[in-house]
C-alpha cells in the first residue's frame, strides 16, 4: 500500500467523521429551532427529585434554594441524599427541612461500593413519586425545568422519561470553564439534540434528567459499579425498546471545574465510565443490538478511532514540521486543515447561536479550543484506557472520584 | 443566573460597512463561476431570513457555510495545492458576507421592535423585584414620599413595618438569605396589606418594608397578624420555624420624615 494510498484512507475516514458531526449539527439546529408544543395532562404525577451530595457545602444553599423554586402543579418531594458528609452539608439540609415541607434532607448508610449510582438507588427506594428526577448537588435548575420534562415524558408510553440541558453557571470564570461551557453547548447541540432528531436517540446526561419510576423498577435501578451510571442506564432503558427525549428548553446551570486537575479528574472518571459501558454493553448479548449498536459504534468512532485519527494528524503535522515527512503534492493539505478547524469552530459556533451566547470571543476560544482544549483528549483517553484496564487486571472496584466545588 | 458574559449586540452601521467591503471582494475575488452559485444562495437567504424565523434562516446559513466545506476541498483536490490559498480566501469571504447578511437580514426584520417591546417590558419590570414582585427601595422610596405629603395634608399618621429574615450562616461561611423563603414572605405580606392604599418594597437582601397608611401600631399588628396566618396557609412551608425567623418591627413615623428616612438607613438584620 503506498503512502498516498494510507493518506488518502486516514483522509477519507476523518472526514466521514466530520461529515456526520456537521449533518448532526443541523439536525440539532432544526430540533432547537421548532417551537415547544407541550400540553398540560389531567393530572400531574408525583414527583421525587433526587440529589446525591457528598460535602456540598460550597454549592448547597443555592441548589436548594433553586429546588425550593421549581414551579412543578402537582406534588413535588425534593430529597437531598446526604452521603455521610463532614463539612455543612448536612446543616443547609437541614435549615431547608426545617423551612419547607417539600426538602427531606436523607442520610445515606455507608455502604459499598462508593458513588453517585449506590447514593440514587438508596433514594429511589426511599421515595414513592410516580416520577423520579435527579439533580447533581451543585445545579440551580430553572423553575419550570421539571414541569418541562413531565409534560414530554407524559406525550407517548415509548418515553422512558426525558433530559434536559445543562448550562454551565461560571462559564465565564476563566479560560477552561469558557471552553467547557462551549464544549458543553456543542455536545447537547450535536449529540443530543441532533441525534435526537435524526435518530430518535437521547442519553442521560446524569443530572435534569426524568425517569419513570416503573421503568426504573424494571431495569433494576442503577448499576452501583458503572461511573458514567447516566449512560450506563440510557443503554439498558434503550434495549428495552424505550426512547429518552430531549427537552432542550429545560435548562439547568451547574459549574464546571475551574482548574486543570479538576477538570482531568472528572473527564477521567466520566471517560473511564464511558468504557466501563461499551466494555459492559458489547459482553452482554442483551444490551447489544438496535440503538445501543449506533450509540456503541459511535462511542467506538470517538474513543478509538476519532482518537487514532487525531494521533496519525498530530504525528504527520509535527513530522512535516521537521521535515521528516512530505506530503503527496497531489494532496490539497493546506486546504484539509482549514477546513477542518473552521468546521469544528463553526459547530461551536452555531450551538453558541441557538443558546443565545454568539460573541467575538467564544468564536476566538472555539478557535483556540481546537489546538487546546481538543488536543487534551488524547491525554484524557490514554489515561482512561490505563486506568480502566489496570482496574480489570487488578479486579479492583473503579474509584468514584467527586468533583471539587469552587 | 449566569455570570457576566459578551455577547454580540448587533450594530447596524458596521453590518453595513462590512457588507458592502464584502461585496467588494465578492466581485474581485470570487470567480465568476462560483458567483453565480453562491450569489443564489445569498439571494435565497436573504428572501428567507425576512420569511422565516431567524433560527430556521440560521439552520439555512450554516447548511450552506458547512457544505461550502466540502465543495472547497473537492475544488482544491481536482485543482492542486497551487490554489489552495485563493481557495481559502475565497471560502472565507463567502462564509463572512452570509453570516453579515443573515444578521442584516435578521436585526432589519425583528431586533427593532423586539427591543422596544423588550424595553417596555423592562420599565415595566424594574418598578418590581423580580423575584418578591414587591417595588424596588427606589420606587418605594419615591412612593412613600408621595405618601406622606398626603398624609401631612390631611393631618393623618403612617406605620413602617420592617420585617426582616434572618438568613442562614453555616460555619466559617458568610450568611445567605433563601430567595425561595424571601418570596414566600413576600406573597404572604402583598397578600394581607390593603393593596391600593399600603405600599410595599424590598431592601436587598433579606428585607420587607410595608408603608401603612393612615392607621397606628395597632393596625400594624392586625396586619402581622394576618400576614402569620398567611404563611401557616401555605402547605409547603414549616410555619412555625418560619415565623421564629422573622424578625418585626414597627416604626411610627413622624410627618416629616425624618424617623422613615432613619429606618431605611438602619443596616439589616442579619443572622
Amino acid at each position: 500500500m503506498t503512502l498516498s494510498t494510507v493518506v488518502l484512507i486516514v483522509t477519507g475516514l476523518f472526514w466521514l467523521m466530520i461529515l456526520y458531526n456537521v449533518v448532526l449539527a443541523v439536525a440539532g439546529l432544526v430540533h432547537r429551532s421548532r417551537p415547544v408544543e407541550l400540553h398540560a395532562p389531567p393530572s400531574w404525577p408525583s414527583v421525587d427529585v433526587l440529589i446525591p451530595a457528598y460535602n456540598e457545602g460550597k454549592v448547597l444553599f443555592g441548589t436548594l434554594d433553586a429546588m425550593a423554586q421549581l414551579d412543578y402543579p402537582g406534588t413535588l418531594n425534593v430529597y437531598l441524599l446526604d452521603d455521610n458528609s463532614t463539612d455543612t452539608t448536612g446543616a443547609i439540609a437541614d435549615y431547608f427541612e426545617g423551612r419547607l415541607a417539600t426538602i427531606h434532607h436523607v442520610h445515606v448508610p455507608k455502604g459499598l461500593p462508593k458513588g453517585k449510582a449506590r447514593v440514587l438507588n438508596y433514594g429511589f427506594h426511599n421515595s414513592t413519586g410516580d416520577m423520579v428526577v435527579v439533580y447533581d448537588a451543585d445545579n440551580q435548575p430553572r423553575p419550570d425545568a421539571v414541569t418541562l420534562l413531565v409534560e414530554k415524558t407524559l406525550e407517548s408510553d415509548r418515553y422512558a422519561g426525558a433530559v434536559g440541558t445543562v448550562r454551565t453557571i461560571n462559564m465565564y470564570s476563566n479560560a477552561l470553564t469558557r471552553m467547557i461551557g462551549l464544549e458543553f453547548m456543542m455536545f447537547q447541540l450535536l449529540m443530543q439534540s441532533g441525534r435526537w432528531q435524526l435518530f430518535k436517540l437521547g442519553t442521560y446526561t446524569g443530572t435534569d434528567m426524568l425517569v419513570r419510576r416503573s421503568v426504573l423498577t424494571s431495569v433494576g435501578g442503577w448499576d452501583e459499579h458503572a461511573l458514567a451510571e447516566d449512560t450506563e442506564l440510557s443503554m439498558r432503558i434503550a434495549s428495552s425498546g424505550l426512547q429518552i427525549p430531549v427537552v432542550p428548553s429545560s435548562i439547568t446551570y451547574e459549574q464546571e471545574p475551574e482548574t486543570l486537575k479538576a477538570w482531568f479528574r472528572q473527564r477521567s472518571r466520566w471517560l473511564q465510565g464511558n468504557l466501563y459501558t461499551v466494555s459492559k454493553t458489547l459482553h452482554d448479548p442483551q444490551l447489544r443490538g438496535g440503538a445501543n449498536t449506533f450509540s456503541i459504534l459511535q462511542m467506538l468512532s470517538v474513543y478509538y478511532v476519532f482518537i487514532l485519527l487525531l494521533l496519525v494528524s498530530d504525528v504527520w503535522f509535527v513530522m512535516g514540521l521537521l521535515g521528516r515527512f512530505t506530503t503527496p503534492s497531489s494532496i490539497p493539505l493546506l486546504i484539509l486543515w482549514f477546513e477542518t478547524i473552521w468546521i469544528y469552530a463553526a459547530q461551536i459556533s452555531l450551538a453558541t447561536v441557538s443558546e443565545h451566547e454568539a460573541s467575538a470571543r467564544n468564536i476566538l476560544f472555539a478557535l483556540l479550543m481546537y489546538f487546546t482544549y481538543s488536543q487534551l483528549w488524547i491525554y484524557l483517553v490514554l489515561k482512561s484506557y490505563i486506568l480502566q484496564v489496570a482496574g480489570i487486571f487488578k479486579k479492583a472496584e473503579p474509584i468514584w472520584d467527586k468533583t471539587p466545588r469552587f | 443566573m449566569h455570570s457576566k458574559n459578551d455577547t454580540w449586540q448587533l450594530n447596524l452601521s458596521l453590518l453595513t460597512l462590512l457588507e458592502l467591503v464584502l461585496a467588494y471582494l465578492f466581485a474581485l475575488r470570487v470567480p465568476t463561476e462560483h458567483q453565480l452559485w453562491a450569489g443564489g444562495f445569498l439571494v435565497l437567504l436573504v428572501v428567507l431570513t425576512y420569511l422565516w424565523r431567524p433560527l430556521q434562516s440560521f439552520i439555512l446559513l450554516a447548511v450552506g457555510a458547512l457544505a461550502s466545506s466540502f465543495v472547497y476541498v473537492w475544488l482544491a483536490w481536482n485543482e492542486g495545492s497551487a490554489s489552495q490559498l485563493a481557495l481559502i480566501e475565497q471560502q472565507v469571504i463567502l462564509i463572512v458576507l452570509g453570516t453579515v447578511t443573515w444578521g442584516m437580514g435578521v436585526y432589519v426584520r425583528g431586533f427593532v421592535e423586539e427591543a422596544r417591546a423588550l424595553r417596555a417590558r423592562t420599565a415595566e419590570l424594574e418598578k418590581y423585584s423580580p423575584q418578591t414582585r414587591l417595588l424596588t427601595l427606589n420606587e418605594f422610596k419615591n412612593e412613600a414620599r408621595m405618601a406622606f405629603a398626603i398624609a401631612k395634608r390631611r393631618g393623618e399618621h403612617d406605620v413602617l413595618l420592617r420585617l426582616t429574615l434572618r438568613g442562614f450562616a453555616p460555619e466559617g461561611a458568610g450568611v445567605r438569605t433563601s430567595a425561595r423563603l424571601m418570596s414566600i414572605l413576600s406573597e404572604a405580606v402583598v397578600s394581607s396589606v390593603r393593596s391600593d392604599i399600603d405600599i410595599a418594597g424590598y431592601l436587598p437582601p433579606n428585607t420587607v418594608l410595608v408603608l401603612l397608611q393612615n392607621t397606628d401600631e395597632n393596625g400594624a399588628r392586625i396586619v402581622v397578624n394576618r400576614m402569620m396566618a398567611a404563611l401557616r396557609k401555605q402547605p409547603s412551608v414549616n410555619a412555625e420555624t418560619l415565623e421564629r425567623d422573622i424578625a418585626v418591627e414597627i416604626v411610627l413615623l413622624d410627618q416629616d420624615g425624618a424617623t422613615f428616612e432613619a429606618a431605611l438607613q438602619k443596616e439589616p438584620e442579619s443572622a
